[in-house]
C-alpha cells in the first residue's frame, strides 16, 4: 500500500515535472488519463463532448499557469488529477449560472478572484503572442517552449546562427515595445 | 508581503542614516543611481519573463489543440471500427437467412418438382 502511494506521488510529480518543461509527452499523457474525467462530469451536468474539450482545454491552461508561477506545488496533497478536476468544475459551474434553468449537483472547492486573475492573465499573453507572424513564431516556439539550443534550431530552420539571434532580438523587441504600450493602455484606462 | 518590494520602516531609517551621514553628495548621487538601475533591471526581467510565458502559452495553446484533435479522430476512429463490422455482420447473417428462406419458399412451391 505504502509502496504503491509512493510510486503514484512519483508518478505525479514526473507529470508534474514533465508540464513544468512542456514536455508534449506528459501533455499527452494528462490528456489521456483525465479528459475522461471531465467528459464524464460535463456529460452529466447538461453538456455535451465539446463542451468537455473545451473546458478541459481551459482548465489545463490554468492548471499550466499554477506550476509556472511555482503555486501548484505549494498545495500539498492535491494531485494533478484531482486539481484540475477541480479547476474544471468551478469553470463549468460559472458557466451553467450563465444558462437559465441549468444546474449541477456540487460546487467545488476553489478559488474565484485567483480564477479570474490567472483567466485574465491567460487572455493578456495569448492577444500578445497572436501578434506575432508565422516565422517568428517558429522560431520563438522551439527556442522558448521547446527549449531547443539556437545550433539546432538554425539547423532544422536552414538558417544561419546569427541570422537566427537576429530575428529572435527583433521579435523580442517588438514584444516588449507592445508589452509595454499595451501595459501603458490599461493604466489609462483605470479609474 | 513581498520581500523585494515592501520596505521596512527601519530598514529605511537605517540606510537614510547610512546616506545621509557617510556619503557626501557626490557618493549619493552615484549610490541612488545605482540603485535606480537595479530597479530598472528588476523590471526588465520581469517584462522578459512575462513574454516568454507569452510565448510558451500561446504555443501551448497550439500545442494541445493539436492533442486534442488527435484525440478526437483517435477515439471517433475507434468508435466507428468497432461498431462497423458487428452491424455489418448482422446484414450478412440476416441476408443469407432471407437467401435461404426465399430458395426454400421456391423450392417447395414449385409445381415441377
Amino acid at each position: 500500500m505504502l509502496e504503491s502511494n509512493s510510486k503514484q506521488k512519483y508518478l505525479n510529480e514526473s507529470l508534474v515535472n514533465g508540464i513544468a518543461k512542456n514536455d508534449k509527452e506528459a501533455l499527452e499523457n494528462i490528456y489521456a488519463r483525465f479528459f475522461p474525467l471531465v467528459l464524464n462530469y460535463v456529460l452529466k451536468n447538461n453538456g455535451d463532448e465539446s463542451d468537455a474539450r473545451e473546458l478541459f482545454r481551459s482548465a489545463l491552461l490554468a492548471f499550466w499557469m499554477e506550476i509556472k508561477d511555482g503555486k501548484y506545488f505549494q498545495l500539498n496533497g492535491n494531485e494533478p488529477g484531482e486539481y484540475i478536476f477541480q479547476i474544471a468544475k468551478y469553470k463549468w459551474s460559472q458557466n451553467l449560472r450563465s444558462v437559465p434553468g441549468k444546474s449541477i449537483d456540487s460546487l467545488p472547492n476553489y478559488n474565484p478572484e485567483k480564477e479570474r486573475a490567472v483567466e485574465e492573465k491567460i487572455r493578456y499573453l495569448t492577444a500578445l503572442y497572436r501578434t506575432l507572424g508565422k516565422n517568428d513564431k517558429e522560431v520563438l516556439n522551439r527556442f522558448y517552449f521547446e527549449r531547443k539550443s539556437m545550433p539546432r534550431i538554425a539547423e532544422e530552420l536552414n538558417i544561419s546562427p546569427s541570422s537566427l539571434k537576429r530575428i529572435r532580438r527583433q521579435c523580442m523587441r517588438k514584444l516588449s515595445t507592445l508589452y509595454v504600450e499595451r501595459k501603458e493602455l490599461q493604466q489609462i484606462k483605470k479609474p | 508581503m513581498n520581500p523585494a518590494t515592501d520596505i521596512q520602516p527601519d530598514l529605511l531609517d537605517r540606510i537614510d542614516d547610512y546616506v545621509m551621514d557617510r556619503m557626501d553628495l557626490v557618493d549619493r548621487q552615484i549610490f541612488e543611481q545605482e540603485i535606480e538601475e537595479n530597479l530598472k533591471l528588476r523590471e526588465t526581467v520581469e517584462i522578459h519573463r512575462e513574454l516568454i510565458r507569452g510565448i510558451e502559452l500561446g504555443a501551448l495553446i497550439e500545442t494541445l489543440s493539436d492533442i486534442n484533435d488527435s484525440h478526437r479522430r483517435r477515439t471517433k476512429h475507434t468508435t466507428n471500427s468497432d461498431a462497423q463490422p458487428v452491424r455489418y455482420w448482422y446484414a450478412v447473417v440476416f441476408g443469407f437467412l432471407a437467401l435461404i428462406a426465399i430458395c426454400a419458399w421456391i423450392y417447395f412451391k414449385s409445381p415441377a418438382i
